[in-house]
């Protein structure tokens, strides 16, 4: 088989991979500074929120169900979502916990979800302006609870809805939610300190762990400008996700690392790069086989499972995709990039 | 040398085949036919007959009661000495739907007032609907005990029925609760935990699970249930009992201005208030003037047991159910000193912010004992006293995190998720065999024994199985094949050197353990970081991820060795069988020179 000329290329694969990155960056930055919202779409995981989907059974409207959940819950982020073809909704709505820490996007309560493409926020203005009393009047605090079961029965009261109507219902206070950020980027860190440290250790060579955990953060990276461009929820399938491709992804690099250590061996006279495309070509094949294997895989549970899965399955593609291309073309030729001074000093 | 192989690969397949019957089976098997058909007719009727046989008697009871109640109603604190006129028992505020329309909100009367009790309808529901489950259960139990007579029965601990599901496959409702204290310590929290646990189980939750999380936590998951307001605010509460006691002046003051105060405010909110509205409103502003203004006689830990009980509360009426209270000794003494100070005026009891009742006192208690009437039902009674005999949580708890998922999503989730997996796996067997050839097939054997493999170790280990865990499984089937990729390209690439097929069989799984015991520690280090790390459905992710590297890990590298090589003992040696050579579809033929 023809050798891959991929050192020769090198430079072609990096643009390919910043191209994408700075279009997610962009893609952030738009909706940041252009459009003031949230630069990437953070679910109720990570703000805090309560994310309810309710059966109607019948045709509905959703601006009532906006002015309901609004008399109920006086949240100002209320999002209601039509589930297609299906005579059910997706309610989101944001409510000031009484933990005193803002949250970014409470910063921008009415703008934050002008993404979603249905909802008129404003509409439900006018009516219930007066409604909002200072909290000091009501004589308890409004906690979560009372929250849920406020929409829960004004639902129920208007459309004669039954338990089993109210399909699924989450909520996460503020609180936990900026812990699960903490978490999310802690085992990310630590994930990939773990890997730096193994590959170091393994190939006796930290330079080839710089390399590996550099396509690493361009996998992340990837993930993210994906995340960013099609608006997916951030939550904690993201983190799963994330870590799943960075593990994909260390385990491409590594087989190639594991060939040219052995090539090094067995070829002394081959130049550095000559080594790394021979060993990039020999294991060519398998990179694609096992990328394919997997992206079967997940392309399946794309398509037949259910939306929660649905949400995860799409970026492990991309990301997997992107993982199989980071080893190939960023990891080898970054290591390369790395020691070829040294080499020809040598 | 011939037969040895033919007896492993016929061992292996056996043993394969072994698994996946008793990993799709039963939790127990049945040898032999019992005779099913004639027996579950029969097991159907008496099915279908019991939940209506026992409605029908349930709402009678029920029925009968609220003709007979508007009947003075006089609470008693202790029966021998005293009469406390109980002006109006004020039913606890129940927190469902229809609970909080029907609670009758107005603060107590003056005078002696008859109070029709009304049953409230989520009461009566409730009643009903838990002797049919047990009727039904015990029948289902009685119908299979005559089934297992005569066959051989064999427990099974690998049945994939002994895997547990998640809450977002079965439907049920998940509560992170954070104590409301700064740092509790282990103690409260371990006694936190136990409480929950009792007061679930005192509700019938059995199935439901208690866990500590981190420091100040603790998880509460109740399956099958899919309102997260059924009976879940109730398990969280603090439940202490407080006796307040009140002047009759104060508490005239105290029932005027909470009403005074509701009517203000709701007119100043631009409504016009429903009569409903106000009483509600004042209700909690009068409990909070109570809780604000009322001087704490009595407090949960000076109780030392509380049980249902029935008592003629009126002169003529029916028995009704009541709440007994003992005291501790000290509790008596204050109670005692508490009675004699607030002669002829009020003594509230409360439960965390549920009025129980509001008794005016007549004569001074001694004997450390005290009655709370205006249960509306049995059950209520029951609950209450349990809730009170279940003593206190150390700290008030907040719920932070809740979620809910209707069963019929959790089960449409896991057969999606069933089917997606079928059809990965036949995707994967399929490209197996085409990329490369003989060995793909080969693959696919081992693959299945780790597909059973996976199921029996979740069954074994009580895995709990999530959608992200399900994901997880499906993924590790990815690596389990990858492993084989990585050996057989490099057996292919053996061959093409010119090595004879059982030299390349043996120098490609040698050449490849590296990479592939490389690549499997990286994946697992994360998936261990994940199970470690991460909390609720990431963790199920992780789990399932590792157990999937460690089983694939077996079945690619040992399962696979040992049949290949037994194949080639037994003939099948033909180089282009794996691969070499023939260059018709492979792409993975490499450079020789």
């Amino acid at each position: 088989m023809k050798i891959l000329r991929i050192i020769e290329n090198r430079r072609k694969f990096y643009t390919f991979s910043m191209v994408i990155i700075l279009a997610g960056f962009l893609a952030m930055f738009t909706y940041k500074f252009m459009n003031h919202q949230t630069a990437l779409n953070y679910d109720i995981d990570f703000v805090g929120g309560t994310v309810m989907n309710v059966n109607i059974e019948k045709e509905f409207n959703k601006e009532d169900i906006m002015k309901i959940v609004y008399e109920a819950t006086n949240s100002e982020s209320i999002q209601v979502q039509k589930v297609q073809g299906e005579n059910s909704v997706i309610i989101k709505y944001q409510v000031k916990d009484t933990v005193p820490q803002e949250n970014k996007v409470q910063a921008a309560p009415l703008t934050a979800e002008q993404n979603t493409v249905n909802q008129q926020p404003v509409q439900t203005e006018p009516t219930t302006t007066d409604v909002t009393t200072p909290d000091t009047e009501v004589p308890e605090a409004p906690n979560y609870q009372n929250h849920i079961e406020n929409v829960i029965k004004a639902l129920s009261d208007k459309y004669g809805l039954k338990s089993e109507n109210f399909i699924s219902t989450e909520d996460i206070s503020p609180t936990i939610s900026t812990e699960m950020q903490l978490n999310a980027i802690l085992s990310i860190l630590l994930g990939t300190l773990f890997i730096l440290i193994y590959i170091s250790i393994r190939f006796k060579n930290v330079k080839m762990g710089i390399a590996a955990i550099l396509a690493l953060l361009h996998d992340v990276l990837v993930v993210l400008a994906v995340y960013a461009i099609f608006r997916i929820p951030i939550n904690n399938a993201f983190i799963a996700a994330v870590l799943t491709i960075v593990g994909y992804s260390i385990n491409d690099t590594v087989i190639i690392f594991d060939r040219i250590r052995e090539n090094k061996k067995l070829y002394t006279k081959l130049s550095l790069t000559e080594l790394i495309n021979k060993s990039i070509t020999e294991t060519f094949a398998r990179s694609i086989y096992t990328s394919m294997t997997t992206v079967i895989v997940t392309t399946v549970l794309f398509i037949f499972g259910v939306d929660k899965l649905r949400e995860f399955t799409f970026p492990l593609i991309v990301g997997i995709i992107s993982g199989t291309y980071s080893s190939i073309g960023n990891a080898s030729p970054l290591w390369y990039d790395m020691i070829k001074n040294q080499e020809k000093k040598a | 040398m011939k037969s040895k192989s033919l007896l492993l690969v016929i061992g292996t397949l056996l043993a394969i085949a072994l698994f996946g019957f008793l990993v799709l089976s039963d939790k127990v098997i049945t040898i032999g036919m019992p005779e099913k058909v004639a027996e579950t007719p029969a097991q159907t009727t008496k099915e279908a007959q019991a939940p209506t046989a026992s409605n029908q008697q349930q709402p009678a009871t029920d029925v009968a009661r609220p003709a007979q109640e508007p009947i003075a109603k006089e609470a008693t604190i202790n029966e021998q000495q005293v009469n406390v006129v109980n002006e109006q028992s004020t039913p606890a505020v129940e927190k469902t739907t229809e609970g909080q329309a029907q609670t009758t909100v107005t603060p107590p009367a003056t005078e002696v007032q008859t109070v029709p009790v009304k049953p409230t309808p989520a009461a009566a529901e409730d009643t009903t609907i838990t002797p049919p489950a047990t009727t039904q259960s015990s029948e289902k139990a009685e119908t299979t005990k005559e089934t297992k007579k005569q066959p051989i029965k064999i427990q099974n601990p690998l049945s994939y029925k002994n895997i547990n599901l998640g809450l977002d496959l079965k439907g049920g409702v998940s509560i992170v609760y954070q104590a409301d204290v700064a740092n509790p310590s282990k103690q409260d929290m371990d006694s936190a935990v136990e409480l929950l646990r009792r007061r679930l189980n005192a509700k019938n939750y059995t199935e439901a699970e208690v866990s500590l999380q981190g420091s100040n936590r603790i998880r509460v998951e109740i399956p099958g249930i899919g309102d997260p307001n059924q009976a879940v605010n109730e398990i969280g509460r603090t439940a202490e009992l407080k006796f307040y006691g009140l002047t009759k002046e104060q508490e005239q003051a105290i029932k005027e201005s909470s009403r005074n105060d509701a009517e203000a405010l709701l007119k100043n909110m631009g409504i016009e208030p429903t009569y409903e509205q106000i009483s509600q409103l004042a209700y909690m502003n009068y409990v909070k003037g109570i809780q604000d203004k009322g001087d704490l006689v009595l407090r949960g830990k000076d109780i030392e047991s509380a049980a249902k009980s029935f008592e003629q509360t009126a002169q003529v009426g029916p028995m009704e159910p009541v709440i007994m209270l003992k005291m501790t000794s000290e509790g008596a003494k204050k109670f005692a000193d508490a009675t004699r100070k607030y002669k002829g005026s009020y003594i509230a009891i409360l439960l965390d912010n549920d009025m129980l009742s509001i008794p005016k006192v007549n004569d001074e208690i001694d004997a450390g004992t005290a009655v709370i009437t205006g249960m509306n039902s049995e059950k209520e009674a029951t609950t209450t006293a349990e809730l009170i005999n279940s003593g206190a949580l150390p700290f008030k708890l907040k719920d932070i995190q809740r979620t809910a998922i209707e069963a019929r999503l959790g089960q449409d989730a896991l057969a999606g998720s069933i089917f997606a997996g079928i059809v990965g796996a036949g995707f994967i067997v399929l490209f197996m065999v085409v990329i490369f050839r003989f060995p793909g097939l080969v693959a696919d054997m081992a693959l299945m024994a780790y597909v059973f493999l996976v199921l029996a170790v979740y069954s074994l280990f009580d895995v709990t199985l999530t959608l992200p865990g399900i994901a997880g499984m499906i993924l590790s089937v990815g690596i389990a094949v990858d492993a084989n990729v990585i050996i057989f390209s490099r057996i292919k690439e053996e061959l093409n050197a010119g090595k004879t097929t059982r030299a390349a069989i043996t120098a490609g799984f040698h050449k490849a353990m590296n990479a592939v015991m490389d690549g499997n520690v990286a994946a697992f280090i994360i998936a261990l970081i994940l199970y470690w790390q991460g909390t609720g459905p990431i963790k199920g992710f992780g789990q399932t991820l590792m157990i999937g590297i460690l089983v694939s890990l077996f079945t690619a590298i040992v399962v696979t060795r040992y049949l290949l090589n037994a194949f080639v003992d037994l003939g099948v040696k033909n180089p282009t069988l794996y691969g070499a050579k023939r260059k018709l579809l492979t792409v993975g033929d490499l450079n020789k020179k």
